[in-house]
């Protein structure tokens, strides 16, 4: 995004009051608003402008850790002071987002057409956030006001209720999976999980409903974006097969408690991916899970 | 100071090891023209079963037969197509594959991606041997000279100086194909080159022979006295023929804007406007003001990816992007200020798609309606993805209409040379030849040094392309480098912006179909009056970044001549006055973008 036009509030607030933030903004800077903010000479004491036509853009350079501002016309580089830089961007960020007054009114006129226009909001130039990584902010951000809106001494789930059990184990898979088979890998595979979760061509806050679900369960990862989580767990299931394997082998030779191996049921083994947990194959174990290894039967070239 | 565009001396060092047949390449001394073209294609020449000449119909037949006929059969045989291609032909009938293969065989890039790693290199060999001919370019014309800022920090692409008009081009004769393919093709080096295998050529630019064929016959029809620096004199960029004399003709300007890049996205927005031109017995150009006629939105769930949130409620991206472009506060008054175009966008693509596809419809009409059908890039982009989002609704393959549209459509566009036209090739052909001045009034001021070539190098970097667009210098003929780097906004201002411009303006920038359509019936206008040229203003007392401190030296030393020699070329803006609107209108394309879901990755 380059203006403040398509900004949530939790963009805003990342933007203007965290130095990450800062130095994601840059701001188109004229001789006019370079005279504004006292912002004429470099460091060194180098003039920015070599006239009062032209600009250039202020911004964080990352291999050099400093604000600096470019002289668009030369192309030139210059160290300028940190401090106005800061409240620079701080100051525009506050006047792109109000009704323009005073010297931030712009106004062209033409042929008894006019254009009024708020000149804090024309100088970002850019704020390097895109759609996608301000949605993941909102969400990940919701869910950790989630998070903390909840008593720390919240009681665990009771493991012996097997029905909340397995509900709790569905959370994603009955939110974002596949209606028929509960799945979501193949969803997550395809690209396909994305575009649900803002919910296509409504204004339902289905993704607050999951964080706030997860939340409730005591479930890991409850302060992950959406998607981020709703992936973690796609990606998980992909290996559940294994873990299942594990599992089942666990309560047949009498390994586990009877309270856990009570909980072997489908709607159990099937979603303890709901933990995020992906499980590996130790090589030359493979048998063990039932796994067949291919074999290259041609011949190899060098 | 930062640059990762090569300079001059970069150049040389890199090339220094580069041999073919025993014998060092050196760097190109002078743009290619045609003289060299025929050195390159030489005469009776062999290549595979045809025999070469320097003759644009041989060279196009040679193309099609050899790169473009092996393309369409390795796409037809099953085993030779990639996944991707596989699903796009899976459970389709005899006919339906037959006509994606015409649509794909229309596109105006060959798509590598659709065949098997071998089948793929098939061709992008038989396109190195036939189309560029790799081997006979760097031994005849030298390695390329001019060095693009790329937006991977690893590599640098290099690009051929390229005159249209120079020696050997014959008025009447069009531009030779072979001129056309080098222009728009990019090359790319190892580090340390030392074979010709380690200089690659951009797969993505293999253009259709077709297109090819069509701009050069358009071309046959050039103003040559537009060209260079003669600004005042009008270019017909449009091509049209002097037998059209007194005839007035209906100009289609148009742009798409879509959800991505990527293969698989869509159309969200798409804008026409009209205006009308007549080409005087003075052979000058009267044109009218360019008008909207249409412009539709189209709800695509690829944008919903991302959303917008405000007041506790996430708005899909697509919806959002429709108010804020349209003005509308919500929904409620988008609703009520035009609830059926509203409502339109957002069922476009849903079920099927079928009211997409008779928006569609009513769009390919208005094309047939026009004389000329004009867009940026829109040979290799726009109506590629019109077709691509169009033929990909399942609607579509329903509705025997629409399929009779796109029949006439692409009928017309193959049987009309001057119908449709690439602002960004006339762009090319006619700006990139203004940039041949710079070297002819400097390299007689400066020699032939080291220090001077890196110096001409980089203040006709400096005249190409500004860094002031966000995420840094675009391609040089990009729209907003164009609109940035060229007298265009001034001329704009004197033409009076109108109501129309100033309205849209209000809630949109560059990037929209509907600013980018007004936009570039305004640029072909001035360009097709020979009006628009390179406009730059270097700051006195600065030499332009990346030099090495002999030619930072040189320039300083130099600088009030140079600052005469180059003012000779009309290239260098003298003037730093800016008005209110122009500065206005500078920050807003500098900080436009296109809004898609992933759209401005950070700097």
């Amino acid at each position: 995004m380059s203006g403040n036009n398509y900004l949530s509030d939790y963009g805003f607030d990342y933007l203007k009051n965290s130095e990450a933030g800062r130095q994601r903004v840059s701001l188109s800077v004229d001789h006019e608003y370079g005279a504004q903010i006292k912002m004429l000479q470099s460091e060194s004491g180098e003039a920015l402008f070599a006239n009062e036509g032209e600009r250039g853009i202020l911004s964080y350079n990352k291999d050099h850790k400093i604000f600096q501002f470019q002289n668009t016309t030369s192309n030139k580089f210059f160290d300028v002071d940190q401090t106005i830089a800061r409240n620079a961007i701080m100051q525009t960020l506050d006047d792109a987002k109000t009704t323009p007054t005073g010297i931030n009114v712009g106004k062209l006129v033409s042929e008894g057409t006019s254009l009024e226009y708020n000149k804090a909001a024309e100088r970002l130039h850019n704020i390097s956030l895109n759609f996608t990584q301000q949605t993941e902010l909102d969400q990940a951000v919701t869910a950790r006001k989630i998070l903390a809106s909840r008593a720390r001494t919240t009681s665990p789930l009771d493991i012996t209720n097997q029905a909340e059990f397995e509900k709790m184990l569905g959370t994603t898979a009955r939110t974002y999976g596949d209606p028929s088979t509960a799945q979501i890998t193949g969803h997550v595979r395809a690209g396909e999980i994305l575009p649900r979760l803002t919910g296509i061509g409504a204004k339902v806050e289905k993704t607050t409903a999951y964080s706030q679900a997860v939340a409730d369960y005591g479930l890991p990862y409850a302060g992950l974006d959406v998607r981020s989580r709703v992936r973690g767990v796609g990606e998980a299931q992909a290996t559940s097969g294994i873990g299942r394997s594990i599992y089942q082998n666990l309560v047949e030779g009498g390994d586990l408690s009877p309270t856990i191996a009570a909980l072997a049921g489908d709607n159990t083994v099937n979603n303890l991916s709901e933990y995020g947990i992906q499980y590996a194959i130790g090589q030359g174990q493979e048998k063990i899970f039932g796994v067949q290894v291919p074999k290259s039967t041609g011949t190899r070239s060098s | 100071m930062r640059s990762n565009i090569l300079t001059h001396n970069q150049i040389v060092e890199l090339i220094k090891r580069l041999t073919i047949g025993g014998e060092s390449v050196k760097i190109q001394d002078g743009p290619i023209t045609q003289k060299i073209v025929d050195m390159i294609l030489g005469n009776n020449e062999v290549a595979g079963s045809i025999r070469r000449t320097n003759d644009p119909k041989a060279y196009l037949e040679a193309i099609q037969s050899e790169v473009n006929d092996l393309y369409r059969k390795n796409l037809t045989d099953p085993k030779k197509r990639s996944l991707k291609a596989a699903k796009m032909f899976e459970n389709l009938s005899y006919i339906e594959r037959k006509r994606k293969l015409r649509a794909l065989a229309f596109q105006e890039n060959l798509d590598l991606s659709l065949l098997s790693p071998e089948a793929g290199r098939e061709v992008f060999n038989a396109y190195e041997k036939t189309t560029i001919i790799k081997k006979n370019l760097l031994k005849k014309a030298g390695f390329p000279s001019v060095s693009l800022k790329s937006e991977s920090a690893y590599k640098h692409y290099l690009n051929y100086s390229v005159d249209y008009f120079g020696e050997g081009y014959k008025a009447g004769e069009g531009i030779h194909p072979y001129l056309l393919n080098i222009g728009s093709s990019s090359f790319n080096a190892n580090l340390n080159p030392s074979l010709m295998d380690d200089i690659s050529i951009s797969k993505s630019r293999i253009k259709n022979p077709d297109s090819l064929a069509r701009l050069v016959e358009r071309s046959k029809s050039f103003f040559l006295k537009g060209v260079g620096t003669g600004v005042e004199f009008p270019t017909n960029h449009l091509g049209i023929p002097i037998a059209d004399i007194g005839k007035r003709k209906r100009v289609i300007t148009w742009d798409t804007e879509t959800t991505g890049l990527t293969p698989d996205s869509q159309v969200r927005d798409i804008a026409f406007s009209e205006h009308y031109i007549t080409l005087n017995a003075d052979k000058t150009f009267t044109s009218t003001t360019p008008k909207i006629i249409l412009q539709e939105s189209f709800a695509s769930p690829l944008m919903d990816v991302a959303g917008v949130k405000r007041g506790g409620e996430t708005m899909p991206l697509s919806v959002a992007t429709y108010l804020r472009e349209g003005g509308f506060k919500d929904e409620a008054e988008a609703l009520l200020k035009d609830g059926d175009k509203f409502t339109k966008f957002k069922e476009a693509y849903s079920d099927g798609g079928a009211k997409g596809v008779n928006s569609f419809k009513n769009i390919i009409r208005e094309f047939l309606k026009g004389d000329i059908v004009q867009g940026h890039n829109a040979q290799a982009f726009d109506i590629d993805k019109f077709m691509s989002t169009l033929l990909g609704l399942p609607a579509y393959q329903f509705d025997a209409e629409a399929k009779e549209l796109v029949r006439q459509f692409q009928n017309k566009i193959e049987n009309n040379p001057g119908y449709l036209v690439d602002t960004l090739d006339s762009a090319r052909i006619f700006l990139g030849s203004q940039v041949h001045e710079i070297d002819k009034k400097l390299v007689p001021l400066l020699g032939t040094r080291p220090e001077t070539a890196t110096l001409i190098e980089e203040l006709r970097s400096t005249i190409l392309r500004t860094e002031e667009i966000m995420g840094g210098a675009k391609g040089t003929f990009s729209l907003e480098n164009l609109f940035l780097n060229t007298n265009f906004i001034p001329l704009l201002e004197e033409s009076g912006h109108s109501e129309e411009l100033l309205k849209a303006l209000t809630n949109q920038g560059t990037h929209t179909a509907t600013i980018d359509t007004l936009f570039t019936a305004h640029l072909s206008t001035f360009l097709q009056n020979g009006e628009l040229h390179w406009s730059r203003e270097i700051s006195k007392g600065m030499p332009p970044s990346g030099l090495s401190p002999e030619s930072a030296a040189l320039y300083l030393g130099n600088e009030d001549a140079i600052r005469k020699a180059m003012n000779e070329t009309g290239l260098l803006r003298t003037s730093t006055e800016k008005s209110s609107f122009e500065r206005f209108l500078r920050n807003r394309i500098s900080r436009s973008s296109s809004i898609t879901p992933v759209t401005n990755v950070r700097k």
